[in-house]
C-alpha cells in the first residue's frame, strides 16, 4: 500500500507555490514536489519581474482575466505580506508614425480587458518625462510595476508550510498512474531511490515540463497533452546609472513584448528578452537548461535599444541571464492562452494539468490559484 | 536589515576610522613605548595575550580559551547582520608551533624576539546558500585548507603582519594576500586597546568563487557576473582587552569594513560597507 496525501502539487515554481498556499489554507495536506534544492529556480526566477497591467491579451482570454484579477490581488499582497514591489508604471512607445496607430490598438484591447486607465500622451510629453527617451508618441500604463519575485515565492512557500503544507525538494516527478480513487505519482530523489506517493488530486504545475510529465501519466489520454515549443529568453544589464524612471516597452512583436527596459528594486537596469526559439527536443527531462547568454546576441539588443534609447553607449550592456518560455505557440504561430485542463477536459478526477504558463504567469499567480481551487472543489 | 550607511558613504566611513586612530593614538604614543606589547608572544592578538608573569612559571604548552558571540553579516557583502557563536582555542608550544582558531595551524620557523615567520595551514569556512535568501541557486562554497606563509613583526607600539595562502582542500581554490598595521598600547593597568587596519587581495579564482555569478546560476536577482582579481576588501577595527585577572579576560572589537573595487560591483553585494563586533570572555593558562 502507498502512502496518500490529499494533494500533490508538482513544481515548486511560482504558480505551484501559490496553488499550494491555496489548497493549504483550504485545509488539504498538500506535498510539493520539486526537483531542485530551492523554489523557483525556473522561469518564476527568470524574467522580467514586472507587475503586468494585462494589456495586450485577446478579450476574455485567461491571460486577460487572470493578469487584471491577479495584479490587483498581488499589489495587495505585497503590501500585507511585506513584497518588496513598486508602482512605477510603464510607457509603451512607438518609434514611427505606423507605430503610433498600433499604440492606439493596444489602447482599446486594454479597455477591453478592464484596463482603462492607459492613456496616450505626445512624444513632446514622453520626453519630458524621460528625457533619454526618442519616440514619436506613448501611452502611459500607471498600473504597470516591478516586484521581488523570490521575496513573493517565499512568501508563498511560508503562508503554505504554516499551513501544514510540505516542500519535497530534490525530487522529481517522473511519472503517474490514474487510480481508481485518486492518481500515483513516481518520484525519484537526487540519489535515484524511486518511491510513489498516492494523492486524491494532482496539480501539474511543473512549467517547462508539465508536457513532458503529463505525457508519462497512465490512464491520461496524451491527446489531450498539447505540443511544447521553447522560446529562450536573454536579458543584457547595463553598465552605470540608469537613465529612465518608468518602464520603457516597444510595441510588442509576435512572441513577446519587445526588448524593453525594466529595472529592478535595486535600480538595476536591464534590457529584454528577445525570442529564441529551441528545438522541442533540446530540453529534456535530465538535462540541464542552457542558460549562458552569449554575448553575441547583443548586438540585436543595441539595435532594437536604440530605436528608443538612442543615447545607449557603445559596450555598455552585459550578458545578464536568460529565462525559458513554456510556449504552446508555434514559432511562426499566433498567440495562445493559458491551458489549464481540468477533469471536464481529460475526464481524469482530480488531475489538473497546467501548460504554457509564461507571462503573464507571475502577475497571475493568485488569480490562477483560485481558478485550480475552484475547478479542484467542482 | 540594510546597513545604516551604505556604498556612497564608504569613504567617509574609513575616514572617520582612520581619522579616529590618528587622533586617539596621539596622546598615548609615549604610554606606548613603554608598553608591554612590543613582544610577539604578548602582542600576537588581544585575545592571545598571555602575561610575561604568567608565562615563566608555566611549561612548553600555552593555552587560551574563549567563548563569545560576533554580528557579522550572513556572508561577505550580505546586508543581513546576524549573530554567529564565536569560539577560539589557542594552543603554543614552546613559542614554535601552534594551533589556533584564529591564526591556524603553523610553525614560527623564524623567530626573533620583536618578529616571527613561517609557513602555516589555514582553514576557509565556506559559504552556504542555504544561509542567505540572496545566495538562492548559488553553489555552496565548501569548507577549504589554505596553505601559506606569514610574518609578523614589532616596531615599538606598532605590530605589522602579513600573509599569503592558496586553497587546495575544494573550497574557494584561490589565492590571498593580507596585509595589516595595528598599533597598541595600555589604557590603564588592566585595560589594552588596539588599532588597525587590514586589506586583502584576492585572485581571480577567489573572485569567481565568492562574487562571481555563472551564467548557469544567473536569475533576475543576481545577473551573471565575471569578477578579476584585486583587492577584496580594506576594513578598520578597535580592540579592547580587560584582565579581570592574570588569567580571566574580555575582549571586545568594533571592525568597520569596505569592499573594494569587483567586489563591491558584484550583484552579491547588498551593502559593500558595514560593522562587525564581537564580544568574548577568555581564559589563559
Amino acid at each position: 500500500m502507498i502512502d496518500r496525501v490529499d494533494s500533490i502539487v508538482v513544481g515548486a515554481g511560482v504558480v505551484g507555490l501559490a496553488i499550494a498556499r491555496q489548497l493549504a489554507l483550504a485545509g488539504d495536506e498538500v506535498i510539493v514536489i520539486e526537483a531542485a534544492d530551492i523554489i523557483g529556480s525556473g522561469s518564476s526566477s527568470r524574467n522580467s519581474e514586472v507587475i503586468h497591467a494585462g494589456i495586450y491579451y485577446a478579450q476574455d482570454s485567461l491571460k486577460a482575466r487572470f493578469c487584471v484579477s491577479g495584479k490587483a490581488k498581488l499589489y495587495e499582497y505585497c503590501a500585507t505580506h511585506g513584497v518588496g514591489h513598486r508602482n512605477c508604471g510603464k510607457l509603451i512607445v512607438a518609434t514611427s508614425i505606423e507605430e503610433l496607430e498600433i499604440l492606439d490598438g493596444i489602447k482599446a484591447k486594454a479597455a477591453a480587458n478592464g484596463v482603462d486607465d492607459l492613456y496616450k500622451i505626445s512624444a513632446g510629453k514622453a520626453m519630458a518625462l524621460e528625457p533619454a527617451l526618442s519616440c514619436t508618441g506613448a501611452l502611459v500604463s500607471p498600473s504597470t510595476g516591478i516586484i521581488d519575485s523570490h521575496g513573493l515565492m517565499l512568501a508563498y512557500q511560508g503562508e503554505a508550510e504554516d499551513h501544514g503544507a510540505v516542500i519535497a525538494f530534490n525530487s522529481r516527478a517522473i511519472g503517474g498512474r490514474v487510480l481508481s480513487d485518486g492518481i500515483a505519482v513516481r518520484v525519484t530523489d537526487n540519489t535515484g531511490t524511486e518511491m510513489e506517493l498516492a494523492c486524491t488530486r494532482l496539480i501539474n504545475a511543473a512549467g517547462l515540463y508539465a508536457q513532458p510529465l503529463a505525457r508519462t501519466i497512465e490512464g491520461l489520454d496524451p491527446a489531450t497533452v498539447p505540443a511544447l515549443y521553447y522560446c529562450k529568453g536573454n536579458y543584457f544589464s547595463l553598465a552605470g546609472r540608469q537613465p529612465f524612471s518608468r518602464l520603457i516597452y516597444p510595441v510588442p512583436a509576435s512572441a513577446s513584448l519587445g526588448v524593453h527596459l525594466t529595472v529592478d528594486l535595486a535600480g538595476q537596469a536591464r534590457f529584454g528578452p528577445d525570442q529564441q526559439w529551441l528545438d522541442d527536443e533540446v530540453v529534456d527531462l535530465y538535462e540541464p537548461i542552457d542558460y549562458v547568454v552569449a554575448p553575441s546576441r547583443g548586438v540585436v539588443f543595441y539595435e532594437a535599444v536604440r530605436r528608443y534609447y538612442p543615447a545607449l553607449p557603445d559596450n555598455s550592456l552585459q550578458p545578464a541571464y536568460s529565462g525559458m518560455r513554456a510556449k504552446l505557440q508555434r514559432p511562426a504561430g499566433g498567440v495562445e492562452d493559458f491551458l489549464i485542463q481540468g477533469p471536464d477536459s481529460h475526464g481524469v478526477t482530480g488531475l489538473i494539468n497546467l501548460y504554457g504558463i509564461e507571462s503573464p504567469g507571475l502577475t497571475s499567480s493568485l488569480a490562477i490559484a483560485e481558478y485550480v481551487g475552484k475547478l479542484l472543489s467542482e | 536589515m540594510r546597513s545604516f550607511f551604505d556604498g556612497k558613504r564608504r569613504c567617509p566611513l574609513l575616514a572617520v576610522l582612520i581619522a579616529s586612530m590618528i587622533v586617539l593614538s596621539l596622546p598615548m604614543t609615549q604610554a606606548g613605548a613603554e608598553s608591554r606589547y612590543n613582544d610577539w608572544e604578548v602582542w600576537t592578538s588581544a585575545a592571545n595575550a598571555v602575561l610575561p608573569a604568567k608565562r615563566g612559571k608555566l611549561g612548553p604548552f600555552r593555552m587560551n580559551i574563549a567563548a563569545g558571540a560576533a554580528a557579522t553579516p550572513e556572508y561577505l557583502g550580505s546586508d543581513t547582520i546576524a549573530s554567529k557563536p564565536l569560539p577560539l582555542l589557542d594552543v603554543n608550544y614552546a613559542g614554535t608551533l601552534f594551533l589556533s582558531t584564529q591564526q591556524g595551524v603553523g610553525w614560527n620557523m623564524w623567530r626573533k624576539r620583536t618578529s616571527r615567520a613561517g609557513p602555516r595551514i589555514t582553514f576557509d569556512f565556506g559559504r552556504n546558500a542555504a544561509d542567505a535568501p540572496s545566495l538562492a541557486g548559488l553553489p555552496d562554497i565548501e569548507l577549504g585548507t589554505e596553505i601559506g606563509l606569514f610574518f609578523e613583526s614589532f616596531v615599538a607600539s606598532w605590530r605589522f603582519k602579513g600573509d599569503i595562502r592558496k586553497e587546495i582542500g575544494g573550497g574557494h581554490g584561490g589565492f590571498l594576500i593580507n596585509g595589516e598595521a595595528a598599533w597598541g598600547s595600555r589604557w590603564s593597568k588592566n585595560a589594552s586597546l588596539i588599532l588597525g587596519m587590514r586589506t586583502t587581495f584576492m585572485d581571480d579564482t577567489y573572485a569567481e568563487s565568492y562574487f562571481g555569478v555563472a551564467a548557469a546560476n544567473s536569475t533576475a536577482g543576481h545577473a551573471t557576473y565575471t569578477p578579476t582579481g584585486g583587492f577584496r576588501d580594506v576594513n578598520a577595527y578597535v580592540q579592547l582587552v580587560y584582565d579581570f585577572t592574570q588569567a580571566i579576560y574580555v575582549a571586545t572589537e568594533l571592525r568597520g569594513t569596505t569592499l573594494m573595487e569587483q567586489a563591491a560591483d558584484s550583484p552579491l553585494a547588498e551593502s559593500d560597507a558595514f560593522f562587525t563586533g564581537s564580544v568574548m570572555v577568555g581564559y589563559r593558562f
